[in-house]
């Protein structure tokens, strides 16, 4: 291990102790990070994003007491639009959270909390499916296992938003944090989970977190996650999903914020007619680098997959989309798309776009679609010939872009949110928000 | 899964794999005495000796890739016999020698009688003697300025047009079977069209203009000059034997300022019986310049070959330079083809196209792997993607890995790709209307592959078509 290797993992002897289980996850977790290491632009899956610029810091372990004003949170994380269980440097925070909305048949903890009250349940999925060999930052996530969110969705479940805020805060040099959450749907449960992701402070932070998401037959999950870490932050997440027979899941990213963010979504259709449906919009300006890489993989039959990213890229960003639709032997009747759009604002600006299909059976429809390109010339041209100055004609054509998938949000306040968070990015964002 | 497509993909390949062995070989392996054995015994000029000696050095720091999605046992380097002298085959006295089942394949592909008698060697009467047809060719393309010829002869008639262009394109230190081919080739094509000069006839490897037998290491060098047009064909359509499994070539084309270079290939090599057993290990690097204006076309029938690894590639370095592809692959039984393009966008409004068609059948296992990579100064550069794949059985595999690297703003980039199968519903129909189902597995494969297809020069594109069929099919007629 190198030195930014090392530094990533010292912090795990300071761990509080815990049940043999999650111990033993920790070791399996730390063994496989330290045979793999961070990755390097040499391996396939990281070609496009290099790791280089985590050496420059040497992430400490942030204080999960450090003091946050309830007013320093919302201001990054906005208004709770109901349920919200706060976790800082990948604690629960009870005097943040408020359990006020809870959706009937939801039940949201902190996974310290449910290690202990229920770890019968908490064993037989923690881990299962976000698997730590050949995954360095599932691996190093694992091995600060101890602490996160808990969300149990009961068969009973009928909708509702649980919403769940990790805020990284420094106080006196870089933090590294991985909370880890865990979602279990029994048959038949419904519900809504949205993710945030910020930080306090004006140090770097290294946001590494873990998703596990496992439904049961029939189970539905409407699931978000929006990133909106500072310009000198570092984000790492990984979605892990299982599916159960007919259950549907739904996964939205909004990526805006951090130096370098970078997601792995891993969903395993192995229930008969399982649907996903995986969809994100990034943004990125300045030297910032996004990247999405996905894995959708049908192993039983009758699955459905539905992929859609879009990305928008100005100064001298860079976007990275790598959606991979794996369509195993048996996995008939399967029928999956994906699509990936990329707007370039500047001559500085770069995308990398590996739109990819996988197909082990005949029975099967599946296809791929993706585009590059500038904003539309003759769009432009035409709400400038009525009056719009260029630049709001950008910002308009730029919304209009990323509207649609701001427009895919199910959750009104979420969406809103949301909309006022790209318009802000634009320029002429006040006004086009005023006009809608 | 209806009989028909079950007896196709279960049928056999039915042309064998004999060939007669020239015995004249040097010792096995690979070194540098053998390397200076292989020049030397070609009588070739210091800088064609230096070319090979750099890159087998090179080679030895390479390691082979990888990444490709592509299963093989690992190649014995030193078990291979680098150089064989080309020695002439036995002359057959007439095609009832010819082996019955070969026999039946040119007739299903409708090759003329006299061609058939070449290809297997059968002794020739005066007036179609391959030999004069060559020359009369050879006479009409010098009357033109056109050089065409073995790589061999070009080395020792026009070393400066070889040292100049050797390597311009695709350098020795490529990738691991370049640099392999680099240091050992053994022989190949070579074509320079004068300025201006459209050339009259397609340039073929087919008509044997060259020389007799390339080897496996084959390296082909096409230079047309500035305004002019060349359309080269490779290999044909015919089945082809060969005792050597690696397979490593290098095609070098540089197409200058407003040149345009039409390059064909149908491969049929063996592929393997059903098994996996045997079959040819084709590692072939394709590449072409393409200065200001230019154009170069790749279109290729891939149906042979247990392994196919291959990119014909396009470096569209000049302004307003054009860039195609188009490429149908077939795999059945358990070939594997893992083959795409690589259109590299660097001047101005540069464009490229994209069409690939896979086919896998029985366990084949058939991927497209592509890359458009629009440079930073490419300004208003714009690539169109297509890649369909059929799919023809539930054991067979279809991949697609488009590789789209976007560094200009103003560049257009379209991908598109869609997988589907030979549905129950579209065998019923041709049925119906009282088409076999051979015959219906071998529409709706042609179909499917029109547009790449049409492509082709007319008459190879009729046998094309045959060969789709053939590939696929047991008795079709």
């Amino acid at each position: 291990m190198n030195a930014a290797e090392a530094s990533l993992v010292s912090a795990t002897g300071g761990l509080p102790p815990a049940p043999e289980f999650v111990a033993a996850a920790r070791r399996a977790g730390r063994d496989a990070f330290e045979r793999s290491g961070l990755p390097g632009t040499r391996q396939e899956d990281w070609r496009f994003t290099s790791l280089a610029p985590l050496a420059a810091h040497a992430f400490g372990h942030g204080d999960p007491a450090v003091p946050v004003l309830a007013g320093d949170l919302e201001r990054v994380a906005g208004k709770p639009f109901g349920a919200r269980l706060v976790f800082v440097n990948g604690r629960f925070r009870g005097e943040l959270s408020t359990a006020h909305g809870m959706p009937t048949g939801v039940h949201a903890s902190s996974l310290a909390h449910a290690i202990s009250a229920t770890p019968g349940l908490v064993e037989s999925r923690l881990g299962r499916t976000a698997m730590v060999d050949g995954r360095p930052f599932a691996a190093l996530n694992a091995a600060f296992l101890g602490d996160g969110a808990f969300v149990h969705v009961g068969a009973d479940a009928r909708g509702g938003v649980v919403e769940l805020v990790f805020a990284t805060a420094s106080t006196d040099g870089p933090v590294a944090c991985h909370p880890r959450v865990l979602v279990v749907a029994d048959p038949g449960g419904d519900a809504t989970l949205v993710e945030t992701y910020v930080a306090l402070g004006d140090h770097p932070v290294l946001t590494n977190a873990v998703t596990e998401v496992s439904l049961g037959a029939g189970a539905r999950l409407d699931h978000y996650q929006v990133q909106d870490q500072p310009a000198n932050a570092f984000h790492f997440a990984t979605l892990t999903v299982e599916q159960g027979t007919d259950a549907r899941l739904s996964t939205h990213s909004t990526a805006l914020g951090a130096a370098l963010s970078r997601s792995d979504v891993l969903a395993r259709l192995v229930g008969e007619g399982a649907e996903v449906h995986v969809a994100g919009l990034y943004m990125a300006d300045g030297k910032r680098l996004v990247d999405n890489h996905s894995v959708i993989e049908h192993v039983v039959p009758r699955g459905t997959s539905r992929e859609i990213f879009k990305g928008i890229l100005d100064g001298a960003a860079r976007g990275v989309f790598a959606g991979r639709i794996r369509v195993m032997a048996g996995a008939s009747k399967a029928d999956a798309h994906q699509h990936n759009s990329n707007l370039l604002l500047s001559r500085d600006a770069v995308v990398d776009a590996l739109p990819q299909l996988e197909i082990y059976t005949d029975d099967v429809k599946a296809g791929h679609g993706g585009t590059v390109g500038e904003l539309d010339r003759e769009a432009l041209f035409y709400l400038r010939s009525r009056g719009i100055p260029a630049p709001a004609a950008r910002g308009l054509l730029i919304y209009a872009f990323a509207r649609e998938m701001v427009d895919r949000v199910a959750v009104p306040a979420l969406r809103d949110r949301l909309g006022q968070q790209v318009a802000a990015r634009l320029a002429g964002g006040g006004a086009i928000l005023e006009a809608e | 899964m209806s009989d028909v497509i079950r007896e196709l993909t279960e049928q056999k390949y039915k042309y064998g794999f004999v060939t007669d062995v020239a015995e004249d070989r040097i010792r096995k392996g690979l070194d540098e005495d053998i390397v200076r054995l292989i020049s030397s015994k070609k009588n070739e000029p210091a800088f064609l000796l230096d070319f090979r000696l750099k890159a087998f050095r090179h080679w030895l720091t390479l390691e082979e890739p990888t990444w490709a999605k592509v299963s093989y046992p690992r190649l014995d380097y030193q078990d291979i016999v680098y150089y064989s002298a080309p020695k002439p085959r036995k002359k057959l006295a007439s095609m009832d020698e010819v082996d019955p089942e070969l026999r039946e394949a040119f007739a299903k592909l409708g090759i003329p009688l006299e061609e058939q008698k070449r290809l297997s060697n059968v002794a020739v009467d005066a007036v179609f003697d391959s030999v004069s047809v060559a020359t009369t060719f050879k006479k009409k393309l010098a009357d033109m300025g056109v050089i065409f010829g073995s790589f061999s002869d070009a080395v020792k008639e026009h070393p400066e047009l070889v040292e100049r262009h050797l390597g311009s394109v695709v350098p020795y230190t490529d990738n691991y079977f370049a640099t392999l081919n680099s240091a050992v080739f053994s022989d190949g094509s070579f074509a320079y069209i004068p300025k201006g000069v459209r050339c009259p006839m397609e340039l073929s490897t087919y008509f044997r203009i060259n020389a007799a037998d390339t080897g496996q290491f084959e390296r082909t060098l096409i230079v047309a000059d500035e305004g002019s047009y060349v359309s080269y064909l490779e290999g044909c359509t015919a089945p082809q034997r060969d005792q050597n499994q690696l397979h490593a070539a290098v095609v070098e084309l540089v197409a200058l300022d407003g040149a345009e270079i039409k390059y064909s290939t149908v491969q049929n090599w063996y592929p393997g019986d059903a098994e996996g057993k045997g079959g040819i290990f084709n590692f072939v690097t394709k590449r072409g310049r393409a200065m200001r204006k230019s154009k170069i076309s790749w279109t290729q029938v891939e149906t042979g070959s247990a392994i196919t690894w291959k990119y014909p590639s396009c470096i569209l370095q000049g302004d307003d330079s054009v860039g195609e592809f188009y490429s149908v692959a077939l795999t059945n039984h358990r070939q594997q083809a893992d083959t795409g393009t690589k259109m590299i966008h660097i001047g101005k409004n540069t464009r490229s196209t994209i069409v690939s068609k896979g086919i896998s059948a029985g366990r084949g296992q058939n991927t497209y792997r592509g890359q458009v990579k629009i440079g930073k100064g490419a300004e208003g550069a714009r690539n169109h993607s297509q890649c369909d794949s059929l799919l023809i059985g539930d054991r067979c595999g279809a991949h697609t890995f488009p590789y789209i690297e976007a560094r200009n703003p103003t560049a257009q980039v379209e991908h598109e790709a869609t997988t589907s199968k030979i549905s129950e519903e579209q065998l019923f129909y041709c049925r119906q209307r009282g088409i076999s189902e051979e015959d219906a597995v071998s529409m709706i494969v042609n179909g499917f592959a029109r547009q790449v297809l049409k492509e082709l020069p007319m008459e190879f594109a009729v046998e094309a078509q045959k060969l789709l069929g053939m590939s696929l099919e047991g008795s079709v007629g």
